[in-house]
């Protein structure tokens, strides 16, 4: 029921974005003085409103966005930690290995430590692996 | 312990901080997390594995300072352990084993032992058999204690429960054994009151505090007597006797309780969890007479309006050998020590006495009950005969010779010879209200002069009757004061 607007969201950024644009939404059916799809035309991206029209088709909005919102709260997350800001082709090859490697559905959350001069830090399911130029480095001293 | 970046790497795992409820966080992650192994914060705090649930664990928070919701956790894969050596006497410390501002004080530990362990099983035990001197004549002569003996002291607030206390502590400092002093969530003056005490009776070299305040962290709070126990057990193991005091255990229950309402226990009988019974009784099990040394314990209960039937004093009586009642009663008319002779217990320690004690102690608890009998009788106005005027003369005497004042100890000998010469007639024309100078200048005499010393120990020594004694006082009249 999801997995349009869910095959969206690439990094914990943008599940964060669309966290917050679900909110307002949710606010908008509770606030009287708001009007729903007035807040759904004028304070969300045009990409989410157009899957949020597809996704509530005829069932309530309100039992799509709650269902939506738990959905994103649970997705399952990587944390990679960089030594630099990575740029969009760098993060679709890391999304492409993850999910085929590791699991469908996954996102990335990325971390910038520049100190890590090179490498990669990465946390998945409680387990860690430190593969930075830093603690190679450091075994060296 | 090392720090937090050193376990990452050794251990590979990692959890993050999801919630937060005062003095327990919940965290996600750390898939190989065991319940009461130790967490690592990255900011250097740590906490203890209190449970593991579906998809995350509970940590019990033992710093100060606060913990946010994100923050990287990970295991040490290590029990909480506390630092061991001998220089750890005279020294104040945390439930840690650092100082009171969280500074290591022991660079090279001899040992390092996890707080929380298993009681000696009933192989390395033995009886209860040699005397434990507190200094207070009422309980040294009334209700005995023995060394390995778990007493609980208990009584309501301000009946002198600390005080006395603080007696059994010079008391047995001053003869080489090693005590133990935990205080939990005790207020700041009254643990500054405590080490100078210590302090100025020159017993620090013999005693630890493990001091925590109410203001601490609830979870250090909890591992106060924890810290207290293993540290008493080092010393065990080294063949020194070993006191251990608990101030106070009702107080340890409800920080126990908040930690485990936070944590959604489900409450039980005045809310708190289920396993209140095994939380303290795991931990008084671990004292008592071994084949090495002993560990005797004083644990402090306070009752509330003089109710010993409440749900923790009544726990605490199950797992002791015996209680000492501070009678609020007493207290208010003026009695010092506040004892309750008819309300307190001691279960193994008249085993430990020498029969001189025990059958004073027959002779002596038998006449206090028959005076209480004939003070009953005295309501109803009757003409009172003469010999029970000589019994009331004797039980006044008794009742001042008893009476104690705060922080001062009288050692056995003394208190068991004085008491034979006042059961013999000594000082019986001495008013009531120059009784008390006239028994502090025996026991004057007995600290300062060697002779008189010497005879009275002597004649302790070879005297296993309580008549015998008395006629041997009254026979060495001249030597009294």
């Amino acid at each position: 029921m999801y997995s349009d607007i869910l095959n969206t969201i690439r990094t914990a950024e943008d599940r964060d974005r669309l966290i917050d644009e679900i909110a307002r939404l949710e606010n908008a059916i509770y606030e009287p003085k708001l009007d729903f799809n007035s807040v759904l035309s004028k304070e969300v991206r045009a990409k989410t409103a157009e899957l949020v029209r597809s996704g509530i088709g005829e069932s309530s909005p309100e039992a799509y966005l709650q269902g939506l919102s738990k959905e994103l709260v649970n997705i399952p997350t990587v944390k990679i930690s960089l030594s630099f800001e990575p740029s969009e082709e760098t993060i679709g090859v890391l999304l492409a290995w993850v999910r085929k490697n590791v699991g469908e559905g996954i996102i990335i959350e990325f971390g910038l430590e520049p100190q890590m001069i090179g490498g990669a830090k990465v946390a998945f399911g409680g387990k860690y692996y430190d593969g930075s130029i830093e603690k190679q480095l450091d075994s060296l001293l | 312990m090392k720090d937090y970046k050193h376990y990452l790497d050794e251990i590979g795992e990692i959890g993050y901080v999801n919630k937060v409820v005062h003095s327990v966080a919940y965290v996600k992650g750390l898939p190989g997390a065991k319940t009461s192994e130790v967490i690592i914060f990255k900011d250097g705090g740590f906490g203890l594995v209190l449970s593991l649930m579906k998809g995350h664990i509970e940590v019990l928070l033992l710093n100060q300072t606060p913990v946010k919701v994100g923050e990287e956790v990970t295991r040490t894969k290590e029990l909480l352990k506390v630092p061991l050596t001998e220089e750890l006497l005279g020294k104040e410390i945390s439930p840690l084993g650092t100082d009171i501002y969280g500074r290591e004080i022991i660079k090279k530990p001899k040992e390092m032992r996890p707080v929380d362990s298993e009681p000696m099983s009933i192989a390395g035990r033995t009886e209860v058999k040699k005397p434990f001197e507190t200094g207070v004549k009422i309980v040294d002569l009334i209700m005995p204690l023995g060394r390995g003996q778990r007493e609980l002291v208990v009584g309501d607030r301000k009946t002198g429960k600390t005080l006395f206390l603080l007696q059994a502590m010079l008391s047995q400092a001053t003869q080489g054994t090693v005590c133990v002093y935990a205080a939990i969530g005790k207020r700041q003056d009254e643990l500054k009151e405590i080490v100078n005490f210590i302090v100025k009776n020159g017993i620090a070299k013999n005693t630890i505090v493990v001091a925590t305040g109410a203001a601490d962290p609830a979870g250090l709070i909890y591992l106060a007597p924890y810290t207290a126990m293993t540290i008493a057990e080092y010393f065990r193991d080294l063949g020194r006797d070993s006191l251990v005091i608990l101030d106070d255990m009702t107080a340890h229950a409800s920080y126990y309780r908040e930690i485990t309402l936070l944590a959604r226990r489900f409450p039980g009988r005045s809310s708190y969890p289920g396993d209140i019974f095994y939380l303290h009784a795991k931990l008084i099990e671990r004292a008592g007479s071994f084949e090495k040394a002993s560990i005797t314990c004083l644990p402090v209960a306070e009752s509330a309006m003089g109710d010993l039937s409440g749900y923790i004093q009544t726990n605490l009586m199950a797992m002791t050998d015996g209680h000492i009642f501070f009678d609020t009663d007493r207290y208010n008319r003026g009695i010092r020590p506040a004892i309750n002779p008819f309300l307190s217990v001691t279960r193994v320690g008249l085993q430990a006495q020498s029969p001189l004690v025990r059958d004073l102690n027959r002779q002596v608890s038998s006449f206090l009950v028959h005076m209480e009998e004939i003070k009953e009788f005295m309501h109803f106005g009757a003409e009172v005969s003469e010999s029970l005027k000589k019994t009331l003369n004797l039980g006044i005497r008794i009742e001042e010779f008893l009476g104690q004042p705060e922080l001062s100890i009288v050692p056995v000998n003394i208190s068991i010879f004085t008491l034979a010469a006042i059961w013999g007639g000594y000082a019986q024309d001495v008013d009531k209200n120059n009784l008390k100078e006239k028994y502090n200048s025996v026991f004057q005499k007995y600290s300062n002069d060697n002779t008189f010393r010497q005879l009275v120990d002597g004649t302790i020594l070879g005297t296993p009757k309580f008549t015998e004694l008395v006629q041997k006082t009254q026979a060495n009249g001249g030597a009294m004061p």
